[in-house]
C-alpha cells in the first residue's frame, strides 16, 4: 500500500473525507482505526492523526509483517472481530500475493487463487451465520495516484507511478449499511482526488421485501383476488381499445428502499428473472406513496398461473474486466487499471451470499 | 356460506358494473390500496340494504297502504316501480358523492400519479360516476321491487294480482 500513501494523495484525501463524513453524520459512536498486515495494529480514534500519519515510514514503524497481504486472512480477521452493531470498513489494494514460493511452480498459482476464493467463502459463510443472515457488503472500486514500488504476484518489486485501483469494503448488518448509505453517500469519495469507478453490493436479509398488487398502472382489466388481494389477481382481460389493444398489463409495488442496493441496479430490468416468459417486466421508481418501486408486467398472451419475479444477485461484469489475470508487469500486461486475483476474492464473497440467499428479493404473483 | 351472503349484493351490483369504472367498483367492494386488502366497509352491502329497504317500503306502500282498485293496473305498479328506481338513482348518487366529499375514497383509487406524486390521470370521475352508480342502483331497485312484489303481493286485499291480469 506504500505507493498510495506517499505524500498527500487522492487515496488519503478520499479516506479522510469519507471518515470525517461518518463522524459528522453522528451515525457512529466510536471510530476504531487500525492498520492490518500480518496483525491488527490499533491506531486510535482520531481520523486526522490517522490520516496524517499514513506514510510508508509509519507503516514500517508499527511493525507486523509488511510483506504479508493474504487478503483471505485479513478479511477473516475483520469478520472475526465484527460485531452485529459494527460497521467494518476495510481499505485495501486487494491484490492477491501468492509470493516468491510460486516462482518455481507457476502452475500452482491457479490453485492458490481458488484456495483464496474458498477461504473467503468459508469466512463469509461463518459471518452470515453469526449475523443470522443479516449482513451486507459494499465493495467500492476507486482509483488514486500510486507512486512507489509495485509488487507483482511473485513479490518482485518494480517502480510504478500512475493511477491504480484500490477498494473500500463496507461490512455490516443490512439495516446499518442502508442507513450508512442514506446518511453518508459515496460522494465524498469522488471529489477528493480519488475516483469512484464501480460498486458491488451483496445483501443478505432475513426480512422479506414488502410488496403488493396495484390497480394502476395497467392495460386491460383485472381484479385483485379477494382470497389473497396482495399477491393474486383474477378475471384478467386484455385492453380492447386504442393503440395498446390486445395487450394486458398489471403492476405491483415493492419496498426495495430497505435494501442497500444502487438505484441503477434496481431499475435495470435485466437484473430480474421472470418465471413466465410471456410477461415483460419494467421497473420505475416511485417517490411518493406506499411503495418505493413500481413493477409492470405486460403480455400479449395474458397467460394465467403462478409468476415469480426475482431480483437477482448478479455477479458484475466489471469485476472480470478489472481483474489482472497475468499479475507480472502492470505496464507490459496493460493491467494498470486492474487488480490481480480480484475476481477470485469477490467470487468467494458472492458464493457465500448466494449459498445462503440466491436472490436479493423474490415476488410471487398468482394470476387466476 | 358467510362469504356467499356477504358478497351476494355486491355480485348483483356487478351485473350493472359497466356503467362505472373498476376503481369505483373496487372502492364499493371495500378494497383498501394502502393495506392491499378488502378491509374497508363493503359499500355494496350498505347501499344495497338502503335500496332494498326503500324498495320494501314502496312495495308495502303500493300493496298495503294505497291498495285501491283504481291503482291495480299494471301501469300503476310500473309508476311506483319507476318512482322507487328514481329514488334509488339519487340514493346511489348521494352515497358515492358523500363518500367522496368525506374523503373516504382512497387516493390511490381516485388518481393515477407519476413517480413525483403528480396526478396524471383521474381514475374515478366525480360527479359523473356518482350518477353512473346511481343508474346501476336504479336497475337494482327495479329488480328489488319486482322480487318483493312477487313475494308480498299475495296478502294485499285489492291489488293482490297487480301487476298481472287476473285470469
Amino acid at each position: 500500500m506504500d505507493g498510495y500513501v506517499k505524500g498527500n494523495t487522492g487515496f488519503e484525501q478520499s479516506v479522510y473525507a469519507y471518515l470525517t463524513e461518518l463522524q459528522i453524520s453522528k451515525l457512529i459512536d466510536t471510530l476504531n482505526l487500525n492498520y492490518i498486515n500480518s496483525k491488527v495494529i490499533s491506531r486510535g480514534h482520531d481520523v486526522e492523526t490517522f490520516i496524517h500519519n499514513i506514510e510508508p515510514v509509519d507503516f514500517r514503524k508499527h511493525g507486523g509483517n509488511l510483506g504479508t497481504s493474504d487478503i483471505a486472512v485479513v478479511l477473516d480477521s475483520i469478520l472475526q472481530r465484527h460485531d452485529k452493531e459494527d460497521i467494518s470498513i476495510f481499505i485495501s489494494d486487494c491484490i492477491v500475493s501468492p509470493g516468491k514460493k510460486y516462482v518455481s511452480s507457476p502452475q500452482s498459482l491457479n490453485n492458490y487463487l481458488l484456495e483464496q476464493r474458498t477461504r473467503i467463502k468459508k469466512s463469509f459463510i461463518s459471518a452470515l451465520d453469526k449475523a443470522n443472515n443479516d449482513l451486507s457488503v459494499v465493495v467500492c472500486q476507486l482509483t488514486s495516484l500510486f507512486d512507489g514500488r509495485f509488487y507483482n504476484k511473485f513479490d518482485q518489486p518494480k517502480y510504478y507511478k500512475g493511477g491504480r485501483p484500490f477498494y473500500i469494503w463496507l461490512i455490516g448488518s443490512t439495516s446499518h449499511i442502508k442507513q450508512l448509505q442514506d446518511k453518508v453517500t459515496l460522494e465524498p469519495l469522488k471529489g477528493s482526488g480519488a475516483e469512484l469507478k464501480n460498486v458491488y453490493t451483496l445483501v443478505a436479509s432475513p426480512k422479506t421485501v414488502d410488496y403488493g398488487i396495484l390497480l394502476t398502472p395497467r392495460l386491460g382489466r383485472f381484479e385483485p383476488d379477494r382470497a389473497n388481494p396482495r399477491t393474486a389477481i383474477r378475471n384478467i382481460r386484455k385492453e380492447n381499445r386504442g393503440k395498446q389493444r390486445g395487450m394486458f398489463m398489471f403492476s405491483f409495488g415493492a419496498n426495495l428502499n430497505q435494501l442497500p442496493l444502487d438505484e441503477s441496479y434496481i431499475l435495470n430490468a435485466a437484473h430480474y428473472a421472470v418465471s413466465n416468459k410471456d410477461y415483460a417486466l419494467s421497473v420505475k421508481e416511485q417517490r411518493s406513496g406506499r411503495f418505493s418501486h413500481i413493477f409492470s408486467l405486460s403480455s400479449q398472451i395474458a397467460s394465467r398461473g403462478n409468476l415469480t419475479i426475482a431480483l437477482k444477485n448478479q455477479f458484475p461484469q466489471w469485476i472480470a474486466c478489472k481483474t489482472d489475470s497475468v499479475g507480472n508487469d502492470l505496464v507490459k500486461d496493460e493491467a494498470t487499471e486492474k487488480t490481480y486475483g480480484l475476481k477470485y476474492l469477490l467470487e468467494g464473497v458472492y458464493d457465500a451470499f448466494t449459498a445462503r440467499q440466491k436472490d436479493y428479493a423474490v415476488f410471487k404473483i398468482t394470476i387466476n | 356460506m358467510g362469504t356467499f351472503f356477504e358478497l351476494f349484493l355486491g355480485n348483483w351490483y356487478c351485473w350493472f358494473k359497466s356503467f362505472y369504472s373498476d376503481y369505483l367498483s373496487q372502492y364499493l367492494w371495500g378494497y383498501n390500496p394502502v393495506s392491499g386488502a378488502y378491509d374497508l366497509e363493503l359499500r355494496y352491502n350498505t347501499i344495497g340494504l338502503y335500496t332494498l329497504g326503500i324498495s320494501l317500503l314502496m312495495v308495502i306502500l303500493y300493496y298495503y297502504v294505497i291498495d285501491h282498485p283504481r291503482f291495480c293496473k299494471w301501469w300503476s305498479w310500473l309508476i311506483v316501480a319507476l318512482v322507487n328506481s328514481a329514488i334509488a338513482l339519487f340514493v346511489g348518487y348521494y352515497c358515492v358523492q358523500s363518500d367522496y366529499d368525506a374523503g373516504k375514497i382512497p387516493d390511490e383509487l381516485l388518481y393515477s400519479r407519476d413517480e413525483n406524486g403528480e396526478i396524471i390521470q383521474y381514475l374515478i370521475s366525480i360527479p359523473g360516476e356518482c350518477w353512473s352508480f346511481g343508474i346501476s342502483n336504479m336497475f337494482m331497485a327495479f329488480l328489488f321491487f319486482i322480487i318483493l312484489s312477487f313475494l308480498l303481493h299475495w296478502w294485499s286485499r285489492v291489488a293482490k294480482y297487480s301487476p298481472f291480469i287476473k285470469f
